[in-house]
């Protein structure tokens, strides 16, 4: 196994730090981090739904926005979007609050890599924070394929050179992919590692988000 | 049975599936008959419209030339070429889309066709040469090909993005570029030869819905309001997948993902003979328009 540019073996994550609460106005926040990406997610909700045509009877109706670093938001940004959105849709129980709106604002504060499992991983934080009724956590990895070697959790620099890059999400309570997405080209092979070194990458971040919540809510 | 059809979708559905088969009579697994037509908009460079079921997308392709600045020495050059694709899911196709800025869904599925189509032709291989340097002996600009694609839902009825991306090889494959002249006085214009792109592989996608614990292949519009999740998983002939995207909703096993992997190259498989037995009998005078009832 190679080691890479900042000395972490290929299925070491690096370190994940967390700061819930942090926004005063927002029903819930959370500041989460992942080595160098960090990203900001502050929930509103359940409130009034803002645009009336999307009011759903019988359910909230969640929205997620994305927002770069800098500059507006691209269609890139968009298809993150609606992975984020696909993948906490599953685990809120939108049917507690119908013709509510639960909104999910990511902010992306420093991009150095993995990006969309950071923003998936902050979301489930801050939804818990919100206090935002939900069936399971989500957790969310990215790997990618560097010189044929499968690596976890990769930097910027790390995404620009791999040859393919999965972002996996799964959920607390069951084992099996919940989302995916990919860029690149990769084998069946490929996706198969990939997919079952997702599942050991998650149930760490999984324990990680274990603690950052017995440690808030012990005081 | 028409009304609880309508008043009860999900459990009318239900019924079907549990005995392996769909309201209109397909296998779970069955897709519907795809056809592909090229050549169907002269006034585009390329084009297709390709038919699944009654799904009609349209795709068309205009050349054109753009000047780029070449940056300061030691900087990457800007590529040679790019392709743009925009797609265009209007109101007049279904009911689900308003007039006004681009759908979510109409961003994202052109965001996913344009990852594809940045890798589908080596443009370096077909670069403008440039003619001879400026006074400075230094090149300010270059000539590079844009070929803008867009397009459009005709019919929506299930599964645009399989039916898109056909479209858009096809009509990649269809488009004829012309060979760049340089005149006395540095003006650019097109020659009379022609040269078709060679594109460097050919991917097609299968999507598919997830209902309960039911998997189903090419699903309809009347079944993408009852789904729980989908998943898209695109191949190409070079053994490899480009593209896996699976939303949220119900987690799925990896035996699953890997039949749906697995039906997703065989589906490629009958879309690229497709494919190139439309392009090898195209003919000019013997194209038969699909586009007209």
């Amino acid at each position: 196994m190679a080691t890479r540019k900042d000395n972490r073996s290929s299925n070491q994550l690096r370190s994940i730090s967390s700061e819930q609460g942090v926004l005063v106005r927002a029903d819930g926040s959370c500041r989460f981090s992942q080595g160098n990406s960090q990203v900001m997610v502050a929930i509103y909700g359940p409130m009034e739904v803002q645009r009336q045509t999307k009011e759903l009877i019988d359910r909230a109706y969640i929205e997620v926005i994305y927002k770069p670093r800098s500059g507006i938001a691209s269609p890139a940004d968009k298809e993150k979007e609606k992975y984020i959105k696909n993948c906490v849709e599953a685990a809120i129980l939108s049917t507690l609050h119908p013709r509510t709106e639960i909104s999910i604002v990511v902010q992306v504060l420093n991009e150095d890599g993995s990006i969309v499992s950071t923003a998936v991983n902050a979301a489930c934080l801050a939804l818990i924070d919100a206090g935002i009724p939900m069936k399971n956590m989500i957790a969310a990895t990215t790997i990618a394929y560097l010189d044929g070697d499968l690596i976890l959790d990769p930097t910027e620099k790390e995404e620009k050179e791999s040859s393919s890059i999965f972002t996996f999400a799964i959920h607390s309570q069951s084992d099996g992919t919940l989302a995916v997405r990919t860029k690149g080209f990769f084998s069946e092979d490929e996706f198969n590692h990939a997919s079952e070194a997702s599942q050991g990458a998650c149930e760490r971040v999984f324990s990680f988000l274990r603690r950052s919540l017995e440690k808030k809510y012990a005081e | 049975m028409e009304a609880f059809r309508r008043l009860y979708p999900s459990e009318f559905y239900r019924k079907f599936l549990v005995h392996d088969i769909r309201p209109d009579g397909r296998a779970l697994y069955k897709i519907r008959k795809t056809t592909i037509s090229v050549g169907s908009v002269s006034s585009a460079d390329g084009s297709a419209f390709v038919k699944i079921g009654n799904t009609s997308m349209v795709a068309g392709i205009s050349v054109e030339l753009g000047s780029v600045p070449i940056p300061a020495k030691g900087e990457e050059m800007p590529p040679d070429g790019h392709v743009v694709v925009n797609l265009e899911l209007l109101p007049l196709c279904s009911a689900k889309y308003k007039p006004g800025k681009p759908s979510e869904d109409a961003q994202v599925m052109g965001e996913y066709l344009n990852d594809i189509a940045k890798t589908l032709i080596d443009f370096s291989s077909i670069a403008i040469k440039q003619k001879s340097e400026t006074e400075q002996g230094e090149q300010k600009a270059k000539w590079v090909w844009f070929l803008n694609t867009s397009i459009y839902c005709i019919n929506h009825d299930g599964n645009i993005f399989d039916a898109s991306l056909i479209a858009l090889i096809a009509a990649l494959k269809d488009v004829k570029l012309p060979v760049i002249e340089f005149g006395e006085d540095g003006e650019v214009f097109a020659g009379e030869e022609k040269f078709s792109l060679k594109l460097l592989h050919v991917p097609t996608s299968l999507t598919f819905g997830i209902i309960d614990d039911y998997i189903l292949a090419d699903p309809t519009s009347e079944e993408e309001t009852l789904f729980n999740g989908t998943i898209t998983v695109i191949s190409n002939d070079k053994d490899q997948f480009c593209g896996l995207y699976k939303t949220g909703g119900t987690p799925l096993s990896q035996e699953s993902l890997r039949e749906c992997m697995d039906r997703a190259k065989t589906r490629g498989v009958h879309v690229r003979s497709l494919i190139s037995k439309k392009l090898d009998q195209t003919d000019p005078k013997q194209r038969k328009n699909l586009m007209s009832p």
